[in-house]
This record gives C-alpha cells, structure tokens and sequence, in this order.
C-alpha cells in the first residue's frame, strides 16, 4: 500500500535549532504528515511502540544523548513491527565508516544535513516525494 | 771511592811509594825498575811508615811496595795499618823475609803480591806492580758497574713500586713471590703477609679480564697480561693487573642511566604521541561541532533574509548578506581545520604511485579555477613515489591550486612540474610558477596552518592548503620547501621520505 497522509513522520534529533529549521523547510516543501521529533533514540523507540502508531518514515540523526541513531537504528531492524518503517539517516557526517556502517544496518537511505535553507528545502522535497510519495509499503 | 776519578793504566806514568829503611834495597829496586822500559815506574821511597802514610795521604799513588819491617812498624801490622789507611791502593809485600805462612798470612789480609827479596827481581816486580795496578783498575771499574746497576735496579723497582696497577709474581702453584704497593694497597695487606700466600685467581690463557676475590670478600675487576718468566730460577708468572672496578662501575652506572633515558624518552614520546592524538581528536570534535551552530546560523539567517526582502528592508538585506558571506567565510575554515585534522588522524597506505596522471587529474579539478585565464602548464615526466595516492593528489591538488591562485593576474601564467635534481634519499619533485611569490624570510612561515602573506583581498584563502600539504609530505617522512622572490614566482619543492620498513 501506498503511505497514508496520516501517518506521522518521526524525527529523532537533539538539536532544537536542527528540527526548527527542519520544519520550516517540510512547511515549504508540501501538506500532510505531521512531523513529531523526539530528542533522542529511546524516546523515539517508545513512541514508535505506542500502541496504534504507524510512521510513515523516519528522519534519524547520529550524533545524539542515550542511544545514538545508529544503535537506534539497529534496534529498528530487528523489531519485526518495526523493520518496514523506512528510515532516512539524517547526518553531518560525509564519512565512508559512516555510510558503510548505516547501510549495513539497514538504513534505507543517508542524506547529508545541507546546509543552507534553499538547499534544506530541496532535500525534504526530494525525500518527500520519494518515501511519502511513490514507494509502497505492507499493510 | 771517587768513581770519576781517572784511573791509572799502565801506559802512564806509575806513581809507586817505596817503604823500605834500607837505602841499599832502595837504591836497588831503583835500578832495578828503572831498567824495565815496559813500564814508566816513578818511584818515592819512604823510610818510615809514618812518612809513607803521610805521603799517601797527601800524593796520588798507584801502587805501594812495602817491606814489613820498619823502624815504627814491624810484620803485618805494617801491612794492615796501610790497609787500613788506603784500601784502595795495591799494595804489594815486598820482604826478606821468606816464609810461606806469613806470605799467605799477607796475601789473605789483602796483599795483592809477596815477593821476596833478592837479585834479578825487577821483572817480576814489574809484572807485580803491573797486576796490581790492572787488577785495581778492573775491580774499580766492576764497582762501578755494579753500583750503576744497583742503581737501575732501584730505579727499576721505584717504577714497579710506583705504578698504580698491581704486579706481582707467582711461582708454579700460584703463590706470591713479589708484589709491589699496587698490589698491597688492592689486597690491604702488606707485602710481607702477602708473599707466600695464595693469590687467589688462576689466570687462564688468553683471559684479559678476570674477577679478583679479595680476602674481605670483595671482587675486583681487573685487566690482565701475565708473562711468563723466571724468578729465582724458577719458572713463574709476571702479572700485571690493571684494577678497572671503578671504570666498569661508572660503565655500569652510565649504562643503567641510558636505560632510564630512554625509558623516559620512550615514556614521554608515548605521552606526545597520546597528547598530539587527543588534540587531533580535540580538533575533529570541535570543528565538526562547530559546524552544526553555524548551519542553524545560515538557515535562520535566510529566513530572516526572506523577511527583509518581503518589507522590502534594503539595509537590513544588506547586513544578512554580510552575516551570511561571514558565515560562508568561517565554515570555509572549519571545514578546512577539520580536513587537515583528519589528516594527521587517516592511516598512510603507501605505494608505488606514478605522479603524472595525478597531476592531469589535479589540474582537470582546477579547470573551474582556470577558466578564463591564461595558463601554460607544463608537465615534465616524474619519477614514480612511494606515496599514499589519495594524499599524494591532495598535495599535487594543494600545491599546483596555490600556484593558479598566486599567479592571478600573469598573462600568460606559466606553471611547471618538473623532477628537481637531487634524488636522495626519494625523489625531489618541483612546482614552479611565476605568481606573486614571497620574500625569502617568509619561506618557512608559509606551511604554518593559518599563515597567511596576503589579505583576502588580495588572495582568498584559509592558510590551510600548503599546511595541508606540509602535514602530508611529513607524514611519508619527507619535506618540503620552498623558494621565492616577490614579484617573479615561487618553487616548491617536496621529497617524500622511504616507506618505513
């Protein structure tokens, strides 16, 4: 099935200023899919275990207090409720140990944070479009 | 006795006193001499003993022929008196009296001839005196060696007694004959206690460093030569030993403190080492963190830029704008310190690398740069390096970038790469370029990260790049320099070292 507008997006992303600017730039990029963050990934381990909840996609940051999103991600994959929930690694760092070790772990995509807000714009549209818009994921 | 005097041989003159009372014998003995041409005999008679004694004591005489009896003297008393007052000088009896007991009697008391008195005696007395005179010239003579040997001997044993080695002398079981003060003062015993005893060590053939038990139950280390020689005719050992006890335990002691140098130079180049990779780590960190802030800075800044727009706030525009270049300016900076931080942090993998593509791809990369601008490259063929190719390329990228930079302006702007002489102990490779250069006292400056020669105005930059490649080239453990004149152009020159073994 196609992803439900309903759905909400989840970030995991301990820098306020990171997730402000974030949602300025999911603002412009399009409607629907309320964005929700949670400061770090045991925060965003329980919400994603709430009772009825169902995520369109995960935006996870690295770097982050108490579980990392590298460990969180690991986590994801191995929950069997929790393995189709696309997650799009959302970090600074350009490193090929990085990238080789969050694929590994399967993440579904790694997008480096761009700086500057056109630019920002842009890859939310992209990544809207794609994990919101065309792929499809089981009921 | 006077050595140095000259003594009489039996070509000169012969000086003989005569002690005989009776002037007929005298006279006789005058004739009878005189007719001897062998012999220059000058004779002076003396009636009496007293005379002669008085004569000898104050004239120089080879040779005394004295009767025994005289007025003031009688028998072998006349002869002992003399001896007595002139031991040195021959005398030879010559009596009437002839009797073998006193004759013997004379010669035992130290005549050196008794002849008895008679008619046709010259010759022979002439072969008396002769003798005499001979014999008292060689005795002399072999005093006077043996006095000059004494005196080597002791000259010899104050050389032995003097030296501070121990030299000692062993018989066949290994007792000690001789030592000198060397040895007493090693044992702390006199020679006397020491002769006799055992010496303790058996030296083996060939040994030149033996240990020395001492009867305090010390050891003393010792260098050694024995010799064989014989002592008292008596096969024995010369040892010479040279105490080096206090040599080897300086020895010991300096050897035990460069043990501990170098365990503290090990321990503090661990700790250098530990340091210098905290603060790469320090760098990497705080660059990296620094990065975040200033993303939210450009963002929030647009926003806000899209609001001055919207009012249509032109002065506002203007002062984001300037946030913003700044902002551009300081991640330009961080992203450069923490390129150049990774670079004393990423692993070197060296490997026989050809230069020449690289520096085709380089020079393709800095197109974008060039574009526009009359360049002339120029590209010799390199020697092949023992280099890490990524780091290799940033090096060629940083220093023919720098090139392009500093030659802005040149019509054309000629830049060479070339294989400088000098090939020891890796290849010297060169690029030339005829931009704005530098003074001479700037030529090491220049690698120092954020040394910058020119404002931005002039020439952008971060002052990271030749760092960069300072960084790179040291880490293959070779080096960089540079030469320049303002105005003309600049040469770099870079030699990567030989690959660790």
């Amino acid at each position: 099935m196609k992803v439900s507008t309903s759905w909400p997006v989840l970030v995991a992303e301990d820098s306020p200023p990171d997730f402000l600017l974030l949602e300025e730039a999911w603002k412009r990029a399009g409607n629907g899919h309320a964005l929700v963050c949670e400061p770090d990934g045991i925060a965003l381990l329980q919400r994603l275990r709430l009772p009825g909840m169902r995520a369109a996609l995960v935006l996870m940051d690295v770097n982050m207090p108490r579980k990392n999103g590298l460990e969180t991600l690991a986590e994801m994959k191995a929950d069997p409720r929790l393995v189709s929930t696309p997650v799009v690694i959302f970090s600074t760092s350009r490193d090929d140990d990085d990238l080789r070790r969050a694929y590994q772990l399967g993440a579904s995509s790694y997008v480096v944070k761009p700086v500057g807000l056109p630019e920002l714009v842009h890859a939310v549209t992209l990544i809207r479009g794609y994990w919101l818009g065309l792929i499809e994921v089981p009921k | 006795m006077n050595h140095d005097k000259p003594l009489a041989t039996v070509r000169d003159r012969v000086e003989v006193l005569v002690l005989e009372d009776n002037p007929g014998d005298a006279q006789l003995l005058h004739a009878e001499l005189g007719a001897e041409a062998l012999i220059d005999v000058h004779l002076t008679v003396a009636f009496r003993l007293s005379e002669g004694l008085h004569l000898l004591a104050t004239r120089q005489f080879d040779a005394v022929l004295l009767d025994l009896n005289l007025p003031d003297s009688r028998g072998l008393e006349t002869l002992d008196r003399l001896r007595a007052a002139v031991p040195e000088v021959p005398l030879i009896v010559h009596t009437g009296i002839q009797d073998d007991d006193i004759a013997l009697r004379a010669l035992r008391a130290g005549a050196h001839d008794y002849v008895v008195k008679g008619p046709g005696i010259g010759p022979l007395l002439v072969r008396s005196v002769h003798s005499a005179i001979e014999r008292h010239r060689l005795r002399a003579e072999l005093e006077l060696r043996a006095a000059q040997l004494e005196k080597n001997r002791a000259a010899l044993r104050r050389v032995i007694e003097a030296s501070a080695d121990v030299i000692m002398i062993l018989d066949r079981t290994g007792a000690v004959r001789f030592v000198n003060s060397g040895a007493e003062s090693m044992y702390g015993r006199s020679a006397a206690d020491l002769v006799g005893q055992a010496a303790g060590f058996v030296i083996q053939p060939g040994a030149v460093d033996i240990d020395i038990p001492l009867p305090d139950g010390t050891v003393r280390a010792a260098e050694v030569r024995a010799i064989e020689i014989e002592w008292d005719d008596e096969p024995s050992s010369l040892i010479l030993l040279h105490d080096v006890t206090e040599r080897k335990r300086a020895q010991e002691r300096i050897e035990a403190q460069n043990v501990l140098l170098e365990e503290r130079v090990r321990e503090r180049t661990a700790e250098l080492v530990a340091a210098n990779s905290e603060l790469e780590a320090f760098a990497y960190s705080v660059s990296h963190d620094l990065r975040a802030p200033l993303r939210h800075i450009k963002g929030f800044t647009q926003m806000l830029e899209e609001e001055a727009v919207e009012r249509h706030d032109a002065s506002a525009q203007t002062l984001i704008s300037r946030i913003l270049r700044s902002e551009d300016r300081m991640r330009e900076l961080i992203d450069d310190l923490l390129g150049f931080s990774r670079l004393g942090r990423c692993e070197v993998c060296r490997e026989l690398v050809d230069p020449g593509p690289l520096v085709v791809e380089a020079i393709e990369e800095l197109a974008p740069e060039a574009r526009g601008r009359p360049v002339e490259w120029s590209v010799a063929a390199l020697p092949w390096l023992d280099a890490d190719p990524a780091l290799l390329r940033v090096v060629l990228v940083n220093l023919l970038s720098n090139a392009l930079k500093f030659t802005r302006g040149r019509d054309p702007a000629r830049i060479e790469v070339f294989p400088a002489p000098g090939s020891h102990p890796a290849p010297v490779i060169a690029v030339r370029d005829n931009g704005a250069g530098f003074a001479a006292e700037d030529a090491k400056r220049i690698f120092d990260v954020f040394q910058r020669l020119h404002t931005q105005a002039e020439f952008e930059g971060t002052g990271v790049g030749l760092a960069t490649v300072k960084r790179i080239v040291t880490r293959h453990g070779g080096r960089i320099w540079a030469e320049a004149e303002p105005g003309v152009g600049a040469t770099f020159f870079f030699s990567l070292g030989p690959a660790e073994a």
